[in-house]
């Protein structure tokens, strides 16, 4: 179906939300008993040990952190494709954008769980969080596992604020068409968006400092993980190639599982027309480049082994490759260097089947990867006496299918109570045909729209509150709008704002909006940020004054990580916060001259006038095209 | 019941937040509260009592750690002349008998259905009683046996009194290593009926034809001290070892040379040897007497059938008796009873012979410190009884801590025999194979429990006292025959009102042993205190006698071919001994020293033999004698001789105890009921087997991961003349150490941090260590390490805190051993990388783990080079009583936390403790973590390396000094002095 008018668009998305069929809820069954196997598996271990999981010596990392590592790896492929891309103003990331990032937040969440199921003592996993106690204890910040921690927490935040950035004008839309209690719930959550060209402007300028923000952490956030193995002497583990190597891993992973999600998404919900096959072939192009970086980095790994002429290094690498465990190496590098290579082929990038089949593959030879690197390189470390093999025991292969269930029923979750493609951007992207009233008009709604469509709060509230008033019309077109702006601009009767369905920048432009003051609370954020991680390290090892590794009390290499992270996350809150209180938001209640259908597809304009010019104005809105000119009170 | 309000809410409460949290530490069960303190009990301090080990018939010193009215740990006696301080494994593990869980609480009658009920120890003396009345008045008095195991002491008068009282009967001292081949072979050369204490720290060369002093022969832990100080590199150089036999057992394994020959033909090496001596001439002072003896025992046989049947070629022997000639005190020992078969006697003979031909060996056999292994019951008497029984000659049977039914061969049919006895009396502790037969059990004390002393060896009493109450409702075996005495024999007989006044009456009468006016009590006190009495000096035998004149040699026409198929061999292990060990849960747990297998047995196949036979590794095989038959696990091993087939003894059991029961089958199923003709000695081998293979394969539970290097240096070897030359010019040997010198500019990025007093470090001597893990025991005891079981060993989850490593090497000495323990690194990799500081730095150089800190995220062990870390993957607990052992020093660690080797961080504390109060520094040697005390080789050092003048500190200038994976720059504490390979020329 080809999309023509803005009201489309918005039927097209949110279709998804209503009405779900029975397999809907088979594959809902299917992944909820995933999870209560997996609670089951996890309370078992807890109650027993954590000797119920196949871990031994000296495999004391399992699966869990091979799960650990892959799904941060799945999370990062979302904010490159919705931070990293949206920097490069890659068009072509607007309708995977957002399931994207609804996939790194899941993802982040499911990775996080992992480290706190490995523990051995789970009950006590708090010790690893800085919190003020009276007995003063705090964590060690030169550890691998703090800067995860720091790092993991920061990533989940910020990637959820991201996503909920992302989501607030459509959240704004799903409340405009829906009422009773979802219209008070996604209220809530809209934060009383009303799409006035001043919040547009503050979300706009968040928006940009957010992503370009998203992007360093990203890149930190697996370079981080992969310093938990870098940072460490273990031959297969100590090497600098880790953290670029990881990162273009986690890529790769990424972009397989958004694969893997988006191409039964796209034929079950029928959004080839969002979800081109142009889309998905980029990613495909993009995947080509990834697997080449990590095809590099097997070969640099090798070449790195040789040429130190280290005995264990050595080992460590041949051992990988005829070893007990070197047919998850070799299908590693089946899986992950060679065939995304086919993408070379049109035929085989632009075929859905050949996509998925080999995003599946590289999915599971990218899981493969981690555990050659985790459980490989400790089965055959330095003292030949005590090399042993791994195998996961049950209860560590049902917590993995538990956090596959968790994950799949969070996005079966997703896109039924959300729009899972971002509709203001592809209003964004969409180019609506001038001045064709017949199809822009909103005179015959499409069904989901009458049914939802009813009468607005605003309706109501205009009879109540009498005084100072304004005049709104309401646009179909927006160069009508422009128009009109000027109009009133030159006639020195003050445009209160101009709401709209999409950020215009032309009327930002008009209504001469100074750059926002956003970008303040970002600068204090980050300042703060580094002065309180690294304020709160050197407290908390000036007070404990114990010597770990032989470094010095202060060492400040690791807080730079630890501060990196901080800055992030204090910036990224700031920008939050700057955007919401700038924005005027939260709102409880949504201002009476808002109508509805400015998050559909018409355009308000908001002029404050004294009785004097009510006449005036509203015969100038009309003439310049106002299909409708109300009296707002209040 | 009645619940009030606040009650319920504490319920709730409890059972709320142990719901919530899943877990939690267990809460205190009780308390003992002393109403009325005992004098000498000090809550809280320790206090130690010297007694004697009775784990076998070596007789070593204990000094036993009681805390809190319990015993925690027992130690060596320092002042013993026959451990001097130092204990094995068993000895380490001896309190897990008195704490064992399956040790009978009270006496017992079995019914007639079979099940045991239990009764008064009145009613149980009663019984005894009657039943010796009713065979009194048969008459059949001589009909009595009563079996024990070698009490020579008081006990052991006390039983001949008793017996002699009875009127008639028969005492037999049933140790199932008696060594008569050896008692014979010295009564046919030197005319002595009896064992020597051989001087090997005084030799200057050593050839051991099969004797495995090192792990059970005779007394190993003396005898493991004296080869450590025989090997030591004299001013002359360092005395080589040799091995002959078709075993690559411990002492094998630390010998210079393995020689490898077939069961049976160890002497054929010797005689050879012995023909080089004289036909060469080497022997110029032996008399022509003594050399017509020789020459007709050597003269019959060639080079050509010596190589034939032993695979050692001439020029080899030759260099041999050429080696032994030039030393000016070389010393041959033989097996006496171990694995040699028909042999043994020839052995034995051929051997003695040896040592009369270089005068100074006279110096090494000391006749004066005669084993009391002499009065133990021989082979062919066991056998005897045993005839007696199934013939019904035998009315009252009874048993106080033998076990023949499990150590004699089944063929011999002690079961059967017992079978056939119609009232048996059982005195021993556990049910094991040999006591569930009995009728009655009369239950007596473990020697921790008992008064008594006990003479290894003439000359060494050791005595001992009851270092805690009976833990149970037992009785002393000498109390119960003086009460017995006093009712039903003749009250005069037997004065004493129990054992102890007996002892000291006997003691009282030895006045000997007292110096002139040395008031008793205060000797008493004195002896007790000291753990004995025994004469300081040690002497040797001058000008021994060579008689050989009654025994015969046999000819190489008369010795037979060599059968076909394979020789069955069996060998007591350093863990189980006979078998006794095997309800220790620490020894089941204790990784063979060679082949590194825990819970459980193997037989042991050479690879070629297995690949002759299509065998491969963990397959079940099926072994078959005409004695009988077992199915065992095949262990490809190229340390046995491709014509034999090894197994140890010890396992097997079905009855002893939980932890015996290992489903592995019993050897001594295999083997023949002859005993030596000539010696009367059990035949422990047994040619002609047939191995079959079976379905199935059977998981192995062994620790090792590798049986090699992979050339990694991890233990590290130097060929004499390089050492000798280092040492002379004086070179010193490159480490890091972990103090402020250690650290260089251009490898270390972080400067160095201090240490104020004392930075804590060891030294292992790799040349020393002869791998027997005594070390390993003392440090479960010490520091409450938990034992895991089969399931969890297979699993790659043992949680020993030192590990022997075991190498194999391509080359001569084929086995490295290393023990491995937290090295303590300056730069400890395993610190920075826990998230929540629970190990890091002490002051004192100490790599601290703090349990209560640890989350359990398991990367310290991650980023630990040396894998020494041990993770709690379950909260490990012990069946009551063994938990009374615990040492109340050291933290009992539950689910979820890691834990290491703290070089005993509680001694350390201690020693400081007690330093501070006296005002002055912690001196050197003061701090003795468990494994160093223990170490039968002083193979281990520890100390302060901020001492100059520590010993630490002078052993790491020795150009052997190492550290293991030194170039990781860790800067381990722990510092490896290398093993000294030294080889003879074309060997």
């Amino acid at each position: 179906m080809k999309i023509n008018t803005y009201s489309e668009i918005n039927q097209e998305v949110l279709r998804t939300l209503f009405r779900p069929g029975n397999t809907y809820y088979l594959l809902l069954a299917i992944c909820v008993t995933a999870i209560l196997f997996g609670a089951f598996c996890w309370s078992y271990q807890i109650s027993t040990g954590i000797g119920a999981a196949g871990l031994m010596h000296p495999v004391m990392w399992g699966i869990y952190l091979v799960n650990f590592v892959f799904w941060i790896g799945i999370a990062h492929s979302g904010t490159l494709i919705s931070a990293i891309l949206y920097l490069f103003r890659a068009t072509w990331r607007t309708a995977i954008a957002r399931s994207a990032e609804a996939m790194t937040v899941f993802a982040v969440m499911i990775a996080g769980l992992f480290p706190i199921i490995h523990l051995g003592r789970v009950w006590i996993f708090y010790w690893l969080i800085p919190y003020p106690n009276p007995m003063n204890l705090w964590p060690n910040f030169q550890s691998p596992l703090v800067f995860d921690f720091v790092a993991v927490t920061t990533y989940l935040t910020v990637s959820s604020l991201f996503w909920f950035t992302g989501l607030l004008p459509d959240l704004a839309i799903v409340r405009d068409h829906t009422r009773g209690l979802r219209q008070k719930i996604y209220g809530i959550f809209s934060l009383g968006w009303v799409g006035s060209q001043h919040q547009w402007h503050h979300y706009g300028w968040s928006y940009l400092l957010l992503a370009a923000l998203a992007t360093p952490l990203v890149i930190s956030v697996h370079s981080v993980v992969s310093w938990d193995f870098a940072l460490s002497i273990i031959p297969g583990y100590h090497s600098t190639i880790f953290a670029p190597y990881f990162v273009a891993g986690a890529i790769h992973s990424g972009l397989a599982m958004v694969l893997t999600l988006l191409i039964p998404l796209r034929r079950i919900f029928r959004f080839e027309n969002l979800i081109t096959m142009d889309t998905l072939e980029k990613i495909a192009k993009t995947m080509i480049f990834t697997a080449l970086v990590i095809g590099y980095a097997y070969l640099v790994e090798y070449f790195m082994a040789w040429y130190s002429g280290n005995v264990f290094e050595q080992d460590a690498y041949l051992w990988r490759a005829i070893g007990n465990y070197a047919p998850l190496f070799w299908m590693m590098i089946l899986f992950n260097a060679v065939l995304p290579l086919t993408f070379f082929f049109k035929k085989v990038r632009t075929h859905h089947k050949s996509l998925f089949i080999i995003a599946i593959l590289v999915n599971i030879g990218m899981w493969f990867e981690r555990f050659v690197i985790i459980i490989g390189s400790m089965a055959h470390d330095y003292d030949p006496y005590v090399w042993g093999l791994y195998s996961p025991s049950w209860v560590e292969v049902g917590i993995m299918v538990g956090s596959f269930g968790l994950f799949f029923t969070f996005f079966l979750l997703f896109v039924k109570f959300l729009p899972s493609i971002s509709i203001t951007e592809i209003k964004e992207e969409f180019r609506p045909p001038k001045r064709m009233d017949g199809l822009l008009s909103s005179a015959p709604h499409a069904d989901i729209d009458s049914k939802l469509r009813r009468e607005g709060p605003m309706n109501r509230r205009q009879q109540t509150h009498k005084g100072a008033f304004s005049m709104a019309g309401i646009f179909s077109d927006f160069d009508d709008v422009i128009a009109t702006v000027k109009i009133l601009k030159g006639k020195k009767i003050h445009v209160e704002t101009v709401l709209s369905p999409l950020p215009r920048p032309e009327v930002q432009e008009a209504l001469s909006l100074k750059p926002s003051p956003v970008r303040h609370y970002t600068f204090l954020g980050g300042v703060l940020g580094v002065v309180a991680l690294l304020g709160l390290a050197t407290y908390a090892h000036l007070q404990w004054n114990l010597v770990t590794s032989g470094k010095p009390i202060l060492a400040w290499i690791p807080f730079i990580i630890i501060a990196f992270e901080g800055c992030i996350l204090l910036a990224v809150l700031a920008t939050f916060i700057g955007m919401i209180i700038k924005g005027r938001m939260p709102r409880s209640r949504l201002p009476n001259y808002y109508d509805p259908r400015f998050t559909q597809d018409r355009f308000g304009l908001l002029v404050f006038c004294k009785e004097t010019e009510e006449e005036e104005v509203t015969k100038l809105l009309k003439d310049s095209g106002a299909e409708e000119v109300k009296r707002v009170e209040g | 019941m009645a619940l009030n309000r606040r009650d319920f809410l504490k319920m709730v409460g409890l059972i709320g937040t142990s719901a919530a949290l899943g877990c939690g530490s267990e809460p205190a069960k009780r308390l003992i509260p002393y109403i009325i303190p005992p004098e000498d009990i000090i809550p809280g301090e320790a206090t130690w009592y010297a007694t004697t080990c009775r784990e076998c018939p070596a007789g070593c010193g204990l000094l036993a750690k009681n805390r809190d009215g319990h015993i925690i740990k027992v130690e060596g006696n320092p002042l013993h002349p026959v451990n001097q301080g130092r204990l094995c494994a068993r000895g380490q593990a001896s309190l897990q008998g008195l704490y064992n869980p399956d040790r009978l609480k009270g006496p017992m009658r079995r019914s007639s259905e079979g099940k045991w009920e239990p009764l008064s120890w009145d009613e149980g003396e009663r019984l005894l009683i009657d039943k010796l009345s009713q065979i009194l008045k048969k008459g059949k008095g001589e009909r009595v046996v009563f079996l024990t195991d070698l009490i020579k002491g008081s006990l052991g008068d006390l039983v001949a009194l008793w017996l002699s009282v009875l009127g008639s009967g028969t005492h037999l001292q049933y140790e199932p290593y008696t060594y008569e081949s050896l008692r014979k072979a010295n009564q046919t050369v030197f005319g002595i009926d009896g064992i020597p204490t051989y001087h090997i720290d005084r030799a200057d060369f050593l050839i051991s034809f099969g004797a495995d002093f090192l792990e059970t022969w005779l007394s190993n832990v003396e005898y493991a001290r004296r080869f450590a100080s025989f090997r030591s590199s004299k001013d002359n150089g360092r005395p080589i070892s040799i091995y002959v036999g078709p075993r690559l057992s411990l002492t094998a394994a630390n010998a210079d040379h393995w020689i490898s020959v077939p069961p049976g033909t160890e002497y054929l090496v010797a005689l050879g040897t012995l023909k080089v001596l004289l036909e060469d001439n080497f022997t110029p002072t032996l008399s022509s007497d003594k050399k017509s003896v020789i020459k007709a025992a050597v003269e019959n046989w060639s080079f050509d059938v010596i190589t034939a049947k032993t695979g050692v070629g001439e020029q080899m022997i030759r260099r041999i008796a050429r080696k032994f000639a030039e030393a000016k005190r070389p010393l041959a020992l033989s097996a006496g009873s171990t694995w040699s078969g028909s042999n043994a006697t020839e052995t034995a003979v051929t051997v003695n012979l040896l040592c009369t031909t270089i005068p100074g060996t006279q110096d090494l056999l000391d006749f004066e410190s005669i084993s009391s292994l002499r009065v133990a019951a021989t082979g062919e008497e066991m056998k005897s009884l045993s005839d007696k029984m199934q013939h019904g000659e035998i009315e009252l049977l009874m048993l106080s801590n033998v076990n023949p039914v499990f150590s004699l061969p089944v063929s011999l049919n002690f079961l059967q025999g017992m079978k056939s006895v119609p009232f048996i009396v059982s005195f021993s502790s556990t049910l094991d194979e040999t006591s569930r037969m009995a009728h009655l059990s009369l239950p007596t004390h473990t020697p921790f429990e008992s008064w008594g002393d006990y003479e290894p060896k003439r000359g060494v009493w050791g005595w001992m006292q009851p270092i805690m109450g009976p833990m149970f409702n037992t009785h002393h075996l000498g109390d119960l025959l003086i009460s017995t005495g006093k009712q039903f024999m003749d009250p005069e007989m037997f004065p004493w009102q129990d054992f102890y006044h007996m002892m000291r009456d006997l003691w009282r009468r030895r006045g000997r042993r007292r110096g002139p006016g040395i008031p008793f009590e205060s000797f008493w006190l004195g002896a007790m205190t000291k753990g004995g009495i025994w004469d300081s000096k040690e002497g040797g035998t001058s000008s021994l006698p060579l008689k050989l004149s009654q025994y015969s040699f046999p000819s190489p026409e008369t010795v037979q071919k060599r059968e076909d198929g394979l020789h069955f061999i069996t060998y007591p292990t350093l863990q189980f001994f006979d078998g006794r060990g095997a309800n220790r849960p620490w020894l089941q747990e204790l990784p063979d020293p060679l082949t590194n297998i825990t819970w459980g047995n193997w037989v042991e196949i050479h690879p070629e033999t297995a690949k002759e036979k299509g065998l491969r590794r963990g397959e079940l095989l099926s072994l078959q004698t005409p004695h009988g038959s077992i199915e065992a696990v095949a262990y490809l091993s190229p340390g046995v001789h491709p014509d034999a087939l090894a197994m140890p003894i010890g396992q097997g059991h079905d009855a002893y105890g939980r932890f015996s029961n290992t489903q592995a089958p019993n050897p001594m199923s295999l083997l023949s009921p002859d005993v030596d003709t000539s010696s009367g000695g059990i035949l422990w081998s047994v040619s002609g087997v047939d191995i079959k293979k079976l379905q199935g394969t059977r998981p192995i539970p062994n620790t090792d991961g590798s049986l090699f290097q992979h050339g990694r240096g991890i233990a590290q070897s130097i060929p004499y003349d390089h050492y000798k030359k280092a040492r002379g010019e004086r070179q010193r040997p490159v480490l890091r150490l972990p103090l402020p010198e250690g650290y260089d500019a251009k490898e270390d990025f972080y400067p160095p941090h201090p240490h104020l007093e004392y930075r804590w470090a060891m030294v292992v001597d790799l040349d020393r260590c002869i791998g027997c893990e005594a070390c390993v025991v003392a440090c479960h005891a010490e520091n409450n390490v938990a034992v895991v079981g089969k399931e969890l060993i297979l699993k790659g989850r043992e949680m020993s805190w030192l590990r022997i490593e075991r190498f194999f090497e391509q080359e001569e000495p084929f086995v490295r051993f290393l023990p491995m323990l937290c090295q303590h690194c300056e730069n400890a990799p395993c610190e920075s990388v826990c998230p929540v500081f629970a190990p890091h730095h002490s002051v004192d150089g100490l790599n601290n783990q703090v349990y209560n800190r640890c989350i359990g995220t398991r990367y310290c062990s991650q980023n630990c080079p040396y894998k020494v870390r041990r993770f709690n993957w379950f909260t490990f607990t012990l069946p009551e009583p063994l938990h009374w052992q615990l040492n109340p020093d050291v933290t009992v660690r539950q689910k979820g936390v890691m834990e290491k080797c703290s070089f005993c961080v509680q001694r350390i504390v201690e020693a400081k403790r007690r330093a501070k109060n006296e005002r002055r520094p912690v001196k050197d040697g003061e701090v003795i973590p468990a494994c160093v005390q223990t170490c039968p080789t002083d193979a281990l050092v520890f100390g302060n390396l901020k001492d100059p003048e520590s010993r630490v500190s002078q052993l790491i200038t020795d150009p052997r000094a190492y550290q293991v994976l030194g170039h990781l720059n860790t800067k381990p504490a722990v510092i490896y002095l290398k093993k000294i390979i030294q080889r003879l020329e074309g060997l």
